[in-house]
């Protein structure tokens, strides 16, 4: 017989113990529900007296919107917290005349006043609701009060702070953001993404501040900058850009930029782009080459992307199918010529392929149009 | 202003819908208002809306299927379509007029504009 190791006592003892905990977690789950359930009712009941009017000033009628507007700056201080909280709830997915009646509201009731001091508050979630509602509320004059929080040690407040920079609409905003996706000693940047997004958003008048990011020390920085050229378009930074394909070495920085250049390029774009495409290259930069080949060179591209169809690389010579069918009629041509020869190699296949798919893809449209 | 026109509201956000059904109403339109794909769909399909404003993203069908199913149905050719989304990308937006959108509003919105289109929508057709 085995010995026993520990006592039925103990076991029993130990399983009473799991089951109290289980029980207890689900009266807390249970129980936080049903505050939020009851909070949330408690402020809709407190807010359906100011709903019409606030749904009619959010629907831009001017005429009205002064009047309507001076009824909820003096609503009950009771119901002002729920209201100031329906109106930020409500701005972030307005825009136009409306959106300036809403945040009429929130300045009479002081509410970019509270946010400025909650920026500094102890807790994560206020600080990033404070640098949210300036955000929303498009606080230009905060702008200097917020850039310090894109390295807070919450990386959702740092997050929250991009984006609410990105609404305020100041452009000065533009090289602190670009700057925070680097990496300060062990701690990661703000994700690069974050940082294009929230440029973008600013528009063209960063173009002098996206241009300086392409020489950052912080390769993070660099591609962002990048990126901002590519979705905003910056066609001020074309020079800047060509500079800077020229000057980087990484496979993930050179494509990323190639990419933009085909955005913000020009026909005299080829040559460079062009270089891009030798067998010596990496397959990323090569791929982006021949996207941005098609965009700036037109159909003098052909010239270009007709030899990457036997491209050894299998990657590259997909890209080049694909794109010379929807370049040009003589691209088409060119890929339907390799598509339908006797050859059964790795080059007419993808040929193949790439003319099937253009073919498909152009009755749904003529489909659609019927 | 269209009096008696139906405009059918799907979005699931809540704020989004009455705001919208608010602008609507007080321009004379007769709205119908659901929260998912699902509703949209049978209730368009029980009494065809002249324009249908709908959110990409909701719970169940999005918007983009709703808007499929009404391009394939012949009996409901006629309804116009608005997309009202988050999705602001080039691709999203080929999307929607690929699959037959009349038109494409990026949300945030102002939801003045968004009355000129419906107005403009029903312009064209008539």
């Amino acid at each position: 017989m085995a010995p026993s190791i520990v006592g039925p006592a103990l076991l029993w003892t130990l399983l009473w113990a799991s089951v109290g905990v289980l029980a207890l977690q689900l009266v807390l789950v249970v129980g936080a529900r049903v505050a939020r359930t009851t909070r949330q009712g408690r402020d809709a009941r407190a807010l359906s007296p100011l709903r019409p009017l606030l749904l009619e000033l959010a629907s831009g009628d001017d005429d009205a919107s002064e009047d309507l507007a001076g009824v909820l700056a003096g609503a009950p201080p009771s119901t002002r917290m729920v209201l100031d909280e329906a109106i930020l709830q409500l701005l972030g997915k307005i825009r136009g005349d409306s959106s300036a009646a809403l945040v009429d509201v929130l300045h009479r009731h002081g509410r970019e006043r509270k946010a400025i001091e909650d920026l500094a508050s102890r807790s994560s979630v206020t600080r990033a609701h404070a640098v949210w509602t300036l955000g929303v509320m498009q606080e230009a004059e905060s702008v200097p009060k917020v850039v310090p929080l894109l390295h807070d040690r919450s990386p959702d407040v740092a997050l929250t702070a991009a984006r609410a920079l990105g609404m305020m609409g100041d452009p000065v905003a533009a090289t602190a953001i670009l700057t925070s996706a680097a990496p300060v000693g062990s701690r990661p940047g703000l994700p690069a993404w974050i940082a294009v997004e929230a440029v973008t958003s600013l528009g063209t008048v960063t173009a002098p501040q996206v241009r300086a990011a392409l020489d950052h020390p912080s390769s993070d920085v660099r591609w962002a900058a990048a990126m901002v050229i590519a979705q905003v378009p910056l066609l001020a930074c074309a020079q800047a850009l060509r500079e800077s394909v020229a000057r980087e070495t990484h496979p993930r920085l050179v494509s990323v930029m190639v990419l933009a250049l085909g955005v913000v390029g020009s026909p005299r774009d080829t040559a460079l782009l062009g270089s891009l495409l030798e067998e010596t290259q990496d397959a990323q930069i090569r791929r982006a080459a021949i996207g941005a080949l098609a965009e700036v060179g037109g159909s003098g591209a052909l010239v270009w992307l007709q030899p990457m169809l036997s491209s050894s690389d299998v990657r590259v010579a997909e890209r080049a199918a694909t794109t010379l069918v929807s370049l040009s009629p003589a691209g088409h041509a060119a890929v339907a010529a390799i598509a339908q020869s006797e050859d059964s190699g790795a080059s007419a296949r993808l040929c193949r392929y790439a003319v099937r798919q253009h073919g498909l893809g152009r009755s749904r449209a003529v489909r659609r149009a019927g | 202003m269209d009096k008696g026109k139906t405009v059918l509201v799907a979005d699931d956000d809540t704020d989004i819908r009455e705001l919208v059904v608010f602008k609507l109403e007080q321009s004379g339109y007769d709205v119908v208002a659901v929260g998912d794909g699902e509703a949209a769909l049978s209730s368009i399909r029980e009494r065809p809306p002249h324009v249908a404003i709908l959110d990409i993203m909701m719970p169940g069908r999005s918007g983009l299927d709703v808007l499929h199913e009404i391009r394939e149905d012949d009996a409901l050719r006629a309804v116009r379509v608005i997309l009202l989304t988050a999705r602001s990308r080039d691709l999203d937006v080929d999307a929607g007029f690929s699959t037959g959108a009349d038109d494409y509003v990026i949300k945030p919105f102002s939801p003045r504009e968004l009355m000129h289109r419906v107005e403009s929508i029903l312009t064209r057709r008539d």
